[in-house]
């Protein structure tokens, strides 16, 4: 009996440390998020005040979330990353989803070779082929313009990966059934594989629309007019030589925020899922 | 409507209903596009960065504008793009690699896209150094170039860089050059705009 109880008691220690880790853990990722949500309601002065720390200060300044739509034109830059984010998105959707039925469900000479080498690029650095990258956009014509952006990042090697992880999941059998029925390979990735890969869309739609919804670096050297520009390049216009508007900028950063987390919040049953069948943490 | 035509629409609702929205789908975006990004953007006559110089974006317009007008080029088609608020540390570029600044300004440079910059004499030394920069020589650009020191007047040739900070494009009082980059394909417009900031300048004093 006494054992017993030492058990319980031991567990219950057990669960409230573990308890006690996740709180600190779950504290330690939401406190910037909400020191960015106090900040932004902040004068630039009042930003940085640690002693002592108002989480909401005596004279909030909610003309922060007004201002930041007069002094940059935030409505463009929102206009342009929504419209890039959808379209990247979409094509990545496509392109990640119909090359991965190949590589899983199709067979071919050096398939696997192939495989290889268009995952290996996963390993090189934009840095390394940014240059040469950029000089063959310009020759297109493209510079300073969204649809540089867009042939960019439509087609992904991660995407592909993912979502050719999740294929091989799916027993052969059925797209074998399918052939012998007579539909075409185009007619059974459209039937049958697409609907059953929801969960690992789902996941690719979460990577690609923040991936691209924060992307900076490219943006930043392939968007040079202010009609191009996104919100990220936006929200840097608010850092100047010698100061930096941190009020206006957490309050902008807010904003931004919110396009992520609906479609976090939208997808976050489907993501649970296909982060467990492809077995990519993020 | 007789029953017929209702159940063929309830058919075809029934059976296609996924590529019908996604059709028009495809089409709001399409119309969101062509009336967010229709009409050409003007072509780009030159292209420069102001490197830790405070420009507002008045000015630089204003700048950009007296510079096609010297250039003589159409202002509804082409464009002199300026682009401002561009920071990079000289002494420690590591601390750039976070801003991609500096990663922005090589590219451009390797490209050949970037012609001139606006800087400060310390971002000049910097790209001096690297030999990216055009060596000017004195009488090449407007007014006095009669010493390459602090001192220099308007116009000063500094080696690689006009002294334009009498053109006012920036409040700070801080010396302010302006260079070409070597491999810039167009430095004799180049010049011709740093000229018309120079000449503005000499209206202006």
């Amino acid at each position: 009996m006494a054992k017993k109880s030492s058990m319980h008691r031991n567990r219950v220690v057990g669960k409230v440390l573990i308890y006690a880790l996740l709180i600190l853990i779950t504290a330690v990722m939401v406190v910037p998020f909400l020191w960015m949500l106090s900040a932004s309601i902040k004068t630039n002065t009042e930003v940085f005040d640690i002693t002592p720390f108002q989480f909401i200060p005596d004279e909030p300044q909610w003309s922060n979330y007004q201002e930041i739509w007069t002094k940059i034109p935030l409505a463009r830059f929102i206009g342009n990353t929504v419209f890039l984010t959808i379209v990247v998105t979409t094509l990545q959707m496509l392109t990640s989803s119909f090359a991965a039925y190949a590589f899983a469900k199709l067979q071919f000479k050096h398939r696997n070779a192939l495989f290889l080498a268009y995952i290996a690029t996963i390993a090189m650095p934009w840095q390394v082929y940014m240059v040469p990258q950029f000089i063959m956009m310009r020759g297109m014509g493209l510079n300073d313009k969204l649809l540089a952006m867009i042939c960019l990042q439509a087609f992904s090697a991660f995407g592909v990966f993912l979502m050719k992880q999740f294929y091989e999941g799916i027993p052969d059998s059925l797209c074998e059934a399918a052939r012998i029925d007579g539909m075409s390979e185009y007619k059974i990735y459209s039937s049958i594989m697409l609907p059953l890969s929801k969960p690992a869309l789902s996941t690719l739609i979460i990577f690609t629309f923040v991936n691209t919804w924060n992307d900076y670096l490219g943006p930043l050297i392939y968007l040079k007019s202010e009609a191009k520009k996104t919100i990220q390049l936006g929200l840097k216009m608010f850092i100047g030589q010698y100061a930096a508007e941190y009020g206006l900028i957490m309050a902008g950063s807010i904003i931004t925020l919110i396009p992520v987390l609906i479609v976090f919040l939208a997808l976050q049953k489907y993501f649970v899922e296909g982060v467990a069948a492809t077995g990519i943490k993020g | 409507m007789d029953d017929r035509m209702k159940k063929k629409l309830e058919n075809i609702l029934y059976y296609h209903k996924t590529k019908i929205l996604a059709g028009i789908a495809a089409a709001a975006l399409l119309a969101w596009g062509i009336f967010f990004f229709g009409g050409g953007s003007p072509e780009t006559v030159l292209y420069g960065e102001a490197v830790n110089v405070d420009i507002s974006p008045e000015t630089a317009e204003e700048a950009c504008g007296r510079g096609l007008e010297a250039l003589g080029k159409d202002p509804d088609r082409e464009q002199i793009l300026l682009e401002t608020g561009m920071e990079i540390d000289t002494e420690n570029p590591e601390k750039n690699a976070s801003s991609g600044n500096l990663e922005k300004m090589t590219t451009a440079i390797f490209a050949h896209e970037i012609d001139f910059m606006i800087c400060t004499p310390e971002v000049m030394e910097y790209y001096a150094e690297k030999d990216a920069l055009e060596q000017m020589e004195r009488g090449e650009a407007q007014g006095d170039a009669e010493s390459a020191g602090d001192d220099a007047g308007a116009g000063a040739v500094s080696g690689y860089g006009i002294d334009i900070t009498a053109a006012h494009l920036s409040d700070s009082g801080e010396k302010v050059m302006f260079c070409i980059f070597k491999n810039s394909e167009h430095r004799e417009e180049a010049m011709e705009f740093a000229e018309s900031l120079m000449q503005a300048s000499d209206m202006e004093g």
